[in-house]
């Protein structure tokens, strides 16, 4: 393989490598976003209850 | 000056259980000193620190709402599928860790395998400097685990003598009042050494990973500076002899006074109790109402009491008291908010010049590092 076509498969690989690490890290932004809204209902119901308590 | 360090310190507390956000011992703190005689500058304190509180939850949750609001539908719906418990979803970014570590392990493998062998060897790998901050950052963390266990502690202390205080006099000789001031000595110790700790770790770190970024340093180190001179000056203008010297001449004077006619008082009446007027008396306006609603004081004394606030209040000593305090808490602020700076300028900028691809410092820094090489040869 000469230089240009090592460069080419180097190229290729680095943007699969960057294509698989941006879907894996949209995955888990996915997963920390969810984890942050179900956290917020979490916070609004104890507030919620902490308000009728103290009414 | 003994009362007046035990507000600050009470104050100082409230303070820090805000800032860890700790409702639950507010809110035991607030039901503990409501309606407590003497104890109302104290429970105002934590109302306040408690509606911030709620405050920033609001705000927070807004926050998290507006990033709630950008993921694409899709995402949301894949969400839906997934959520579960904390430990659900640590495994499952664990499993996304492991996911990207051999992506990125078979990328550089496949890269690797494209160079002759000599140049294999010449592929230095860098120091892995986020692991060694990480294993830094433990360290630190064992030593705030233990200053956040010994405030526990001295909190517990505080409730304990409050709880006593509501039912009597609690003596100044008090082994208890001993125990509180030995764990205080043993919480500002502990802080000190998680501070130093924190310096003498992570700064090299900060240093070498900056290394050659001249503009970043000198930033961090400026940064350092002030917070070492800020801390000082709190420390000089708390420790100034003078300053206890004229508490000793002047005030404490004016407060034995007052402790000479409480004491013609205490023990004749339920009502009156020690911790009122140790508490209380301090306080011009519940002066007033002790006296007011007991009625228990002779004129004469309700008017010399009157007197011995006014004074006490308005001497030039306690003023410079008050401002001193004002000026340390204004330094503690400053201080706080260079904190913040230093820790912007290390942690999030170490990650932003490192952690852009991947999110993953080593490997991204081998990986481009790897790049970088491969490019050269070619």
């Amino acid at each position: 393989m000469d230089k240009e076509d090592v460069s080419k498969e180097i190229k290729k690989i680095e943007e699969e490598t960057l294509a698989k690490l941006s879907k894996l890290r949209a995955k888990k932004d996915a997963i920390v976003s969810n984890y942050i809204a179900k956290l917020r209902e979490k916070k609004i119901e104890d507030l919620r209850k902490d308000i009728q308590s103290s009414i | 000056m003994k009362e007046n360090i035990e507000q600050t310190e009470e104050q100082k507390q409230i303070q820090e259980l805000k800032e860890i956000g700790d409702i639950d011992s507010l809110k035991e703190l607030s039901e503990l000193s409501e309606g407590q005689p003497g104890m109302e500058s104290l429970h105002n304190d934590v109302e306040m620190a408690l509606q911030d509180l709620i405050k920033e939850s609001v705000n927070s949750l807004d926050k998290s709402g507006e990033m709630a609001a950008e993921i694409p539908d899709y995402q949301k719906n894949e969400m839906i599928k997934q959520g579960g418990s904390p430990e659900d979803i640590a495994d499952q970014l664990s499993e996304i860790e492991a996911e990207k570590d051999l992506i990125i392990e078979r990328g550089v493998s496949s890269m690797n395998d494209l160079l002759p062998d000599g140049d294999k060897d010449s592929i230095e790998k860098p120091g892995d400097i986020t692991q060694r901050f990480a294993e830094a950052q433990a360290e630190v963390s064992v030593e705030q685990a233990r200053l956040k266990s010994i405030q526990d502690k001295l909190n517990q202390k505080h409730y304990e003598l409050a709880d006593r205080e509501s039912n009597g006099v609690v003596a100044e000789d008090d082994p208890l009042r001993k125990e509180i001031d030995d764990i205080n000595n043993e919480r500002i110790e502990a802080a000190r050494s998680a501070y130093s700790l924190d310096s003498r770790l992570k700064e090299p770190l900060v240093r070498e990973a900056f290394e050659g970024d001249k503009d970043v340093l000198e930033e961090v180190s400026n940064i350092k500076a002030e917070i070492d001179k800020l801390n000082q000056e709190a420390e000089n203008i708390v420790n100034d002899p003078q300053i206890q010297e004229l508490y000793k001449r002047d005030l404490q004077k004016i407060l034995q006074r007052r402790l000479d006619i409480v004491n013609k008082y205490y023990g004749k009446s339920d009502e009156l109790r020690a911790s009122d007027f140790r508490n209380g008396l301090s306080d011009i306006v519940t002066i007033d109402r002790v006296s007011g609603s007991s009625e228990r004081f002779s004129q004469e004394d309700n008017i010399a009491l009157r007197e011995i606030g006014r004074q006490y209040y308005s001497h030039p000593t306690n003023i410079d008291l008050r401002n001193r305090q004002k000026q340390v808490d204004d330094l503690h602020n400053q201080r706080n908010a260079m904190k913040e700076d230093f820790l912007l300028k290390t942690s999030a900028e170490l990650a932003k010049k490192y952690d852009e691809e991947s999110n993953s410092v080593s490997r991204t820094m081998f990986y481009n590092h790897l790049r970088d090489k491969i490019e050269k040869k070619i």
